[in-house]
């Protein structure tokens, strides 16, 4: 069988497997709740799917893999090492969390410190951040399929865009059971990938031992060109922006019990690992027996790399594990830019749901606004605009500044006593990034730093 | 999970076009695609066919770059069972078999567009499948709701549903006219269980007031009697026994022309004289309570076509109400004039009005809100206006209230001339 139509089949089987195993779209008995954090209902096995395959995304395998092929062991020091101390963080809030019965960390810290206007911040940036992060999604995953096919991407990315959609529309529930589908998947397709390489390359000794003889700078974990500081600096931000992200916090949120949540966090690490794993006897195998591949964008590299380094099959449950990470982290990010958008930015929604006709119009909303957020962001992608990416990271990092402090600092809340501190770390972080041309990962850290100060001071000086 | 739930709209739907659209593509790309390898194959033979042709008169030397043209299609085999040979004029020997499989990855490859689109047509036929059946299932869903309300105890009725499907719509409107008749019925119900409710105590009362009446006489008769043989300083007592007793005969024949009415006689009744006997009549108890009694009827009035005894029983029935509205001084005016073929006969007093929520009770007999009230005038008064076949309204408000009684002036069959 040619292997174009086979690589189409399996795109073919995966739609199916999503489609009927997704389940319903529109839920019977649905309401905000069940819409949002599934009725904080979800058990172990689906919430550990989800948070790992929400957790892995197209970017992160590709860009450590190719950071990996490139530059050795500081790929690690400088990227999934911060991911992981994140990780580290958040079994500190579950509980905080799970005892308001918010239905998005939004409301949580709008109601948390009785300030709307909070909540409208934080709203809007999360709706900036994860738009600009599913272009990146849609991007990744489009130039993958155009280059497999040889088709244009924008025709590949409106594939990706539909398998987005699709498993969105049905809220959480449908995005937590086409995640554990997809968690599989990625596991399965990173393991089998990284089997094979490893089995032609012999051993990890023995790929660390070419390594060493060939580019011993790459088994270094501190990059040479960074200073240590800057390394640790940059690891720490990666940390709080991800220890911060809603996208995790929401996630505790939906668990049915609090000994699940804890559950997953401890699951997740462990599955976590062993892709990063995988991940990691990808990179350094690929560059034992195929360095030198070089393209212009890291996805052209990654597709080139592996379609020569990989026998088909493998190559392809390759492939299909990015498109999995793809379309799990941009569901999850879509559901909550709608959820912010709809519910965080509506001042008349409540929490709890309405007689049913309101609840039925207010979740139909919901599935108009995460079909023209996701709509935009398909756009926004087939634009090569330069900044599209330093916007992603920045409104990334506002998303920390919003979140980390109240998340992981704050003890006590004081009523109205955050939007002041909050405004000023968010206009130091604009200065520090628009004028000064600091790297917005870095300039995350004085800015929270400024924010602690302004809200912790006045009461050490008060009676 | 859910294994022994039968499967929802939405996924057969989803089954329905799923099939639909794979089946569509299946059938296109395999069609183009087999129609493309035969005339790939065709072509390719038709080459082989020249090239065998032009060989056959060619040096061997010269027929290698020949067969180089025939790649694509064709690949060397010299072993091969049932290869095609072409021959050069000088012996050498070539054996070639057909490359289907470069071929089919030719066309694949071709028509690898349609193959992403086929799967892009799939994923929208799921996601409209999806809308679709969100049409479907949300008027039953909602229908499902009113059911469960209706259940526990709620009236509900269900909103019209912009956009949705008139069959759909049909079924809402049914069940909010099912809902509609339901409650009259039960309005019904209600009215039904109080008018029994009344006729028995009607009854009852009825059957006390005759053996009452009969006692009372006796007892009228025999102070008569009495008041002859008592000293004069006793009097006073007597005229107060008098006067209760008065009071008790007539409460006890009020009681009875409630329970058991007299059915009215018809006769032409003149408003004019109606209503100045109606002041006469009520000329005392206005006075001693400063109260202002005026009246006027419309030229031309007709006359009523009633019972003149029990239309004044009306009349002088809601004339004392008004009276004992207004115990501190007021105003009482009637009213008669045409209204069609009816006379509308109104009183109007200046009192403090009736609440809203006594409204519908005081045509109710029995019911009053005054200490030495009977409860019966305004039952009475009802009672007789529709044995007319006229209407009594109330109009009330903190400062005045009307009632108007309607009565026609022409008997019932006489009424269209
Ligand atoms: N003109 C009026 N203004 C205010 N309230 C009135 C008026 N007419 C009737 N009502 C209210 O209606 C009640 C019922 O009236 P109805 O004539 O049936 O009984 P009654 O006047 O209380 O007793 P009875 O007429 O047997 O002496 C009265 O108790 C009074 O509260
Ligand atoms: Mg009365």
């Amino acid at each position: 069988m040619p292997f174009l139509l086979l690589q189409i089949l399996v795109f073919g089987a995966y739609t199916l497997a999503l489609v009927f195993l997704a389940g319903e779209a529109f839920n019977w008995k649905e309401d905000r709740r069940l819409f949002y954090v599934g009725g904080n209902r979800l058990t172990l096995v689906p919430m550990v799917g989800t948070f790992v395959a929400t957790w892995m995304s197209a970017a992160s395998v590709l860009g450590y893999t190719m950071w990996l092929y490139a530059d050795g062991y500081v790929a690690f020091t400088g990227s999934v090492n911060g991911w992981l101390i994140g990780l580290l963080f958040m079994p500190f809030i579950v509980r905080k969390l799970r005892a308001s019965r918010a239905l998005s960390l939004p409301q949580w810290l709008g109601d948390t410190f009785g300030d709307r206007r909070l909540r409208s911040l934080s709203a809007v940036s999360l709706i900036g951040a994860y738009t600009f992060y599913m272009v990146i999604q849609f991007r990744a995953f489009g130039t993958i399929v155009a280059t497999l096919l040889d088709i244009k991407v924008i025709v590949a990315s409106a594939l990706v865009y539909l398998f987005v959609l699709y498993t969105t529309f049905g809220g959480l529930p449908s995005v937590a059971r086409s995640d554990t589908l997809n968690l599989a998947l990625i596991l399965g397709g990173v393991l089998l990938a990284a089997g094979n390489l490893l089995k032609r390359a012999g051993s990890l000794a023995a790929v660390h031992a070419a390594i060493a003889e060939r580019a011993p700078a790459m088994l270094h974990p501190w990059s040479e060109g960074w200073s240590p500081l800057v390394t640790t600096l940059m690891m720490l931000s990666w940390g709080l922006g991800v220890a911060a992200n809603p996208q995790y916090a929401v996630r505790l949120l939906s668990a049915r019990t609090t000994r699940d949540a804890y559950g997953t966090l401890a699951y997740s690490s462990l599955i976590i690992g062993a892709i990063y794993a995988g991940l990691t006897v990808l990179g350094l195998s690929a560059f034992v027996l195929f360095p030198g591949v070089r393209a212009a964008s890291d996805e052209l590299a990654f597709t080139r790399l592996f379609s020569l380094a990989l026998p088909p099959l493998p190559a392809l449950a390759l492939f299909l594990a990015v498109l999995a990470a793809a379309v799990s982290t941009a569901n999850s990010q879509l559901l909550l830019a709608a959820c912010s958008l709809c519910y965080d930015l509506s001042p008349r929604e409540g929490r709890n749901r309405g007689d049913l006709v309101t609840e039925d119009r207010f979740l139909f909303k919901n599935r108009l606004a995460i079909a023209g957020i996701a709509t935009a962001a398909l756009a926004l992608s087939q634009f090569r605009l330069p900044g599209v990416l330093l916007i992603g990271r920045y409104s990334w990092t506002v998303v920390a500044i919003c979140f980390f402090l109240p998340l992981y600092v704050i003890r006590t809340p004081r009523p109205r006593a955050l939007f002041v501190p909050l405004s000023a770390a968010l206009l130091l972080h604009l200065f520090l990034t628009v004028f000064l041309g600091i790297l917005p990962e870095l300039a995350l850290l004085p800015a929270l730093a400024l924010e602690g100060l302004l809200y912790f001071w006045p009461r050490r000086k008060g009676p | 999970m859910r294994s022994s739930r039968p499967l929802s709209i939405e996924t057969r739907i989803k089954v329905i076009l799923t099939a639909i659209a794979m089946a569509l593509t299946a059938l296109t790309v395999g069609t183009a695609l087999t129609q493309g390898f035969f005339e790939r194959a065709g072509e390719a033979r038709l080459l082989l066919e020249t090239a065998r042709s032009a060989a056959s008169g060619l040096p061997a030397d010269h027929v290698e770059p020949l067969l180089k043209r025939l790649k694509p299609f064709w690949k060397e085999a010299p072993r091969a069972q049932g290869a095609e040979t072409v021959r050069s004029a000088d012996g050498q020997e070539w054996r070639f078999v057909l490359d289907r499989a470069a071929i089919w990855n030719a066309l694949v490859y071709r028509q690898r567009y349609v193959l992403v689109a086929g799967l892009i047509g799939l994923l929208v036929a799921v996601e409209l499948a999806v809308f679709l059946a969100y049409s479907l299932t949300r008027p039953m869903k909602i229908l499902a709701w009113g059911c469960e309300q209706m259940r526990s105890g709620r009236w509900v009725r269900l909103p019209t549903l912009s956009r949705t499907p008139y069959e759909l719509e049909a079924l809402n409107e049914a069940f909010n006219g099912m809902v509609d008749d339901l409650k009259r019925w039960q309005e019904f119900q209600k009215q039904a269980a109080r008018v029994e409710r009344l006729a028995a105590l009607g009854s009852v009362a009825a059957a006390v007031a005759h053996e009452v009446k009969n006692p009372l006489a006796s007892m009228r008769i025999h102070l008569d009697l009495l008041r002859g043989r008592l000293p004069e300083k006793e009097k006073d007592c007597l005229e107060i026994l008098g006067a209760e007793l008065d009071r008790l005969n007539q409460t006890v024949s009020q009681l009875l022309s409630y329970a058991r009415p007299r059915p009215p006689l018809f006769g032409p009744v003149d408003v004019r004289d109606l209503l100045s006997w109606t002041a006469s009549m009520t000329s005392t108890p206005c006075r001693l309570a400063a109260v202002n009694l005026s009246w006027a009827v419309e030229e031309g009035c007709p006359p009523i076509w009633g019972d003149g005894p029990q239309l004044k029983q009306v009349m002088l029935n809601l004339v004392l109400n008004a009276v004992a509205a207004q115990p501190n001084g007021g105003s009482v005016r009637l009213e008669a004039q045409r209204s069609g073929q009816n006379v509308a006969l109104r009183v109007e007093d200046a009192g403090p009005g009736i609440p809203a929520e006594l409204l519908e009770r005081i045509f109710d007999p029995f019911f009053t809100t005054r200490p030495d009230g009977t409860g019966l005038g305004l039952s009475i008064v009802h009672r007789i206006v529709e044995g007319h076949g006229g209407r009594i309204d109330v109009e009330s408000t903190g400062q005045k209230t009307v009632f108007s009684v309607t009565l026609p002036t022409a008997p019932p069959g006489k009424k269209e001339s």
